[in-house]
């Protein structure tokens, strides 16, 4: 099958490595991505306020580029495929707003009055529930060839996959799908308190030692737990957690990898050639320990 | 001119403070309680008794909207949604929390942490 992809700021900046796994692990399982051709800046941060709408004029424009895209290419289905946790957010956000709120919808088709009207039928969906819910969780575990038993990962799941209740991914306070996906590809999984939590998010940018002793009490606890490996699927979460590892380096004793989580499954399924070639050699040191 | 600040945090967010009953669930979820100098629970109160210092206050400013506390609130208030309010009744006056160009650790961070901080430090 086809499927429609937003790929967002950093998967085309300092995630790159993230985007090159994913779309390599769907290949392998007959999923074609087709990046949109026309996309902006989803809008970064579902809008909280309620007085005006101007925070959904971004994701619905791209929404309306998807649209359009779907019909011309035939894509054969409605979903919209992002790998960010945060455009994932933002635009499953938005559509919700758009879909529920009269005024809102109204409002928006007024502002972008040259845009084409927008119909509110596409479903944004992560890459973590094309894994769960299109291949299937079983069917990754049919094509596994390497069982990553020597590591013990950390999850990370970070703040918007999981919240709002109703636009996550999963149950909120206990998600499982990360664990699902990462004991089917062999690898042990620690449970630790701090897997639903934030990492300090944007305040990188005002107070960056705040976030780094944020950092810290998260990579502790993993640590004490077993941990060896961080995996998340936020961009932000990898910065934070890989920078706030590298600043606290002493107090830690030392630095847990953050990985992407189509990484792992690329090299669980024997394609090293979707994985960067640093990371390779990382990842295989930890297996052969 | 004497504003009723739970008035106006009302028409920005829709949220109503009055619901709290100062559980403090919110606070003990926040990830940057420790750093705030009012916790969530008490920037809700203070909107509530119309409280104005909690605008200037820096505990807006570390509220990172990692919307735990919407989530873990037993009244159901998004408390999310009211201190974003707070931020708003500043940025709206184009009192903007960083200078962009003075960020720190400008060169290294990705662009999605740059962008969050334009759409929530400034107006």
């Amino acid at each position: 099958m086809k499927i429609l992809y937003y790929p967002g700021c950093t998967v085309k900046t300092t995630a790159k490595a993230y985007e090159k796994a994913a779309i390599g692990v769907l290949r392998e399982f007959n999923i074609e991505v087709i990046e949109l051709s026309n996309w902006t800046c989803c809008g970064v941060y579902p809008g909280l306020s309620k007085d005006n709408y101007y925070h959904l004029v971004a994701p619905i424009r791209n929404l309306v580029y998807a649209q359009e895209e779907m019909r011309e290419k035939n894509i054969g289905n409605t979903y919209l495929l992002t790998l960010c946790s945060m455009c994932f957010n933002t635009l499953k956000s938005a559509d919700r707003e758009y879909r529920q709120n009269n005024e809102a919808r109204e409002r928006v088709f007024y502002f972008m009055d040259t845009e084409p009207y927008y119909e509110a039928r596409i479903r944004v969906v992560h890459f973590m529930e094309v894994i769960r819910d299109i291949i299937g969780i079983k069917n990754l575990r049919r094509r596994v060839i390497r069982m990553l038993s020597g590591l013990n990962v950390a999850p990370f799941y970070g703040c918007y996959l999981l919240r709002p209740e109703g636009i996550g991914i999963d149950n909120p306070e206990n998600p499982t799908v990360m664990e699902d996906i990462m004991r089917s590809i062999g690898a042990g999984v620690i449970d630790y308190p701090y897997k639903t939590q934030c990492c300090g998010g944007y305040l990188v940018t005002k107070d960056p030692d705040a976030v780094w002793d944020r950092v810290y009490t998260i990579a502790r606890a993993a640590m004490d737990r077993g941990a060896n490996i961080f995996v998340t699927t936020c961009p932000l979460c990898a910065f934070n957690l890989e920078e706030g590892q590298k600043r606290r380096k002493d107090r830690l004793g030392g630095i847990l990898p953050v990985f992407f989580e189509p990484e792992l499954i690329a090299f669980a399924l024997g394609k090293e050639e979707y994985v960067e070639e640093e990371r390779l050699e990382t990842l295989n040191n930890l297996l052969k320990k | 001119m004497y504003r009723d600040l739970a008035e106006e945090v009302r028409s920005i967010s829709k949220e109503n403070a009055e619901l709290c009953i100062l559980c403090g669930r919110c606070s003990a979820i926040c990830p940057f309680a420790d750093k705030m100098d009012f916790k969530p629970h008490q920037m809700v109160h203070m909107v509530r008794i119309g409280d104005w210092s909690v605008v200037d206050s820096n505990a807006i400013w570390y509220c990172v909207s990692c919307l735990y506390c919407t989530h873990r609130c037993p009244r159901d208030i998004n408390v999310a949604a009211i201190i974003e309010a707070l931020r708003l009744i500043n940025l709206r006056k184009r009192k903007d929390a960083v200078e962009l160009r003075g960020i720190k650790e400008l060169k290294i961070l990705p662009t999605i942490a740059l962008v969050g901080a334009s759409r929530k430090y400034t107006g």
